[in-house]
């Protein structure tokens, strides 16, 4: 299994990509997404410890990729991947492209962990 | 000397200043920000102070992680991860060493590490490391605090939300170096 968390300042961005992915990406049946827009209390902006907890579920996952807009979005997921544990970080990638564009294109053409870095090159002429 | 009881009330003063000049923080970051530094810091010392009256921590090192966990859990904007990571150094620091000059350094290596920011791009590093620098010196003033801060209005932003402003960045202070000037006033007053 490979988890997509999605991060942005905004929820309704992150519910609404997580929504086209599970509905829009067919070959997802191997990933789970979840959406970690906003604050714990419904407001603007991120959170690095909801995303640390998030991974620390899924630490069981052959990977967990973190697709991140703007601002904090990026500072906060480093914060939380630099919280974990060396064998966790190992799986943790956070992908240097655009957030919707990136997610949506990694959903559709996951097939398995193997095919992860053939991914991330693509994902990189993408870069934001 | 650095102990349990004086770094709490550093901190519990520490939110009291933030919580008064709320208003006057957001209003910093409007120009040049997106105006919720005030609000976002509000929340985040409110989440310490309940913290430590939750969980009466007894060494230094549990006193900056809870304040840590607090301030990234609910700021909410870059200062979470920021300042967070900052209290996060701090309290692996305060387990080798009760020395207030090693223990900011660490803060402030902290930050630079998470923002990649250097001297002179108008952000909070920019009074993190002349107020460790004057620290490891012995000669930390309210002097040096205040016009590190100061320094900042003339910069031209090249980090940050306000790096997108570029000119139009320059003659306003920066609320996060604000925000940590009033860090160390409140360190000055109940430590040294």
């Amino acid at each position: 299994m490979i988890s997509f968390i999605l991060v942005s300042h905004s929820k309704k961005i992150t519910d609404g990509l997580k929504e086209m992915i599970d509905e829009m990406a067919l070959n997802q049946e191997n990933v789970t997404t979840f959406s970690l827009g906003g604050t714990s209390d419904g407001n603007l902006g991120t959170d690095p410890i909801a995303i640390y907890e998030i991974i620390q579920k899924r630490q069981s996952d052959e990977a967990i990729l973190v697709f991140t807009d703007i601002g904090s979005a990026v500072m906060s997921s480093e914060t939380a991947v630099d919280m974990l544990d060396e064998d966790i970080k190992q799986k943790v990638y956070i992908v240097n492209c655009p957030l919707i564009e990136g997610a949506f294109m990694a959903a559709v053409q996951i097939e398995s962990i193997d095919s992860l870095e053939s991914i991330f090159e693509e994902l990189k002429s993408m870069s934001k | 000397m650095l102990d349990t009881k004086n770094v709490l009330n550093w901190l519990n003063d520490f939110a009291d200043v933030i919580q008064k000049n709320k208003t006057y923080l957001s209003e910093l970051d409007t120009p040049i920000g997106d105006g919720d530094h005030g609000n976002n810091m509000n929340r985040g010392v409110i989440a310490m102070q309940t913290e430590f009256a939750k969980t009466s921590p007894n060494t230094i090192s549990d006193v900056f992680r809870i304040t840590a966990m607090a301030l990234m859990g609910n700021i909410g904007g870059a200062s979470g991860p920021l300042y967070g990571s900052a209290f996060m150094e701090m309290a692996k620091a305060a387990k080798e060493t009760n020395e207030l000059p090693t223990i900011i350094q660490a803060g402030l290596n902290g930050i630079i590490k998470r923002g990649k920011a250097v001297c002179g791009e108008k952000t909070m590093v920019d009074v993190w490391a002349p107020v460790s620098k004057s620290l490891l010196e012995n000669q930390l003033t309210q002097q040096v605090i205040d016009s590190a801060v100061e320094s900042t209005k003339p910069m031209m932003a090249t980090k940050g939300r306000a790096s997108y402003l570029a000119q139009r960045s320059i003659d306003h202070l920066d609320p996060g170096s604000v925000s940590s000037g009033f860090l160390f006033t409140a360190m000055l007053r109940n430590i040294l």
